[in-house]
């Protein structure tokens, strides 16, 4: 799994590259981290590459919940395939974190 | 007909685990997105055992067993660790576990939602925990 992460204008993207799971989703909190340190206030996150996520993932997303809120950090993530998503419905994360099908409708929701 | 798979107790094997089961379910009459939630239940259940139970101890080795009997699908998940009824665990809603800020207990929740029973069990020194998922099986199982 890779994961790059370049400011663009105003906004910060996040590339996600492979698979997130129990062993390498650190790698993606450090990469969430480090957006908030930096005071991002508009992070996008590419999931077109993204071909799986566990739990591990999904709790590093929610445990940052609370965090963009309280510092007006709005995120939204786009490109998501059909069966990743679907991890997200189970649970019905869908309903916390913006999930749009293209960059356009990302951008609109950090704007 | 079983397939299994042995893997030394280390998360940075799961993907191994999720090729092997990738593999296996093809042969199911399952659609795709039943298959990737199939793969997504038994990571969980072994990264919560590896993680949990194993505390990431390579000296020890998780088994994965796939088989198939009156038109269900059986995971039996094998290892060493440390006895957990997850049965027993109640879910955390989530909006308390985004309140915590929280990175874990969605695994369990996601497992009770994909996989229709799981049984846990001793058997000797090992914890097994067997998965049960009814599905219509090939006949080249």
């Amino acid at each position: 799994m890779n994961i790059s992460a370049n400011k663009e204008g105003k906004t910060y993207v996040i590339i996600i590259d492979g698979e997130i799971d129990a062993s390498s989703s650190i790698e993606l909190d450090t990469a969430i981290s480090e957006a908030i340190k930096k005071g991002e206030r508009k992070i996008l996150v590419d999931c077109e590459k993204l071909n799986y996520i566990s739990s591990a993932g999904l709790g590093v997303f929610m445990s940052y919940l609370e965090d963009f809120e309280e510092q007006g950090i709005k995120i939204a993530l786009f490109h998501m395939n059909d069966k990743v998503k679907s991890v997200f419905e189970i649970l019905g994360l869908v309903d916390l974190i913006d999930i749009v099908p293209t960059r356009a409708e990302a951008e609109k929701i950090v704007e | 007909m079983t397939h299994k798979i042995t893997i030394p107790c280390h998360t940075s094997k799961l993907k191994d685990v999720r090729d092997f089961v990738t593999e296996v379910i093809r042969l199911f009459y399952l659609s795709e997105k039943e298959q990737f939630l199939l793969v997504l239940a038994i990571d969980e259940i072994c990264a919560n055992r590896i993680l949990h139970s194993n505390h990431n101890d390579t000296t020890r080795n998780l088994e994965v067993e796939i088989a198939s009997q009156d038109g269900t699908v059986i995971f039996c998940i094998k290892d060493e660790g440390d006895f957990f009824d997850l049965n027993q665990n109640e879910s955390t809603p989530v909006d308390r576990l985004v309140k915590d800020r929280r990175k874990g207990g969605l695994g369990v929740s996601l497992i009770k939602k994909i996989i229709d029973s799981v049984e846990v069990f001793k058997e000797g020194h090992y914890t097994i925990h067997r998965l049960i998922k009814k599905s219509s099986v090939s006949t080249s199982f």
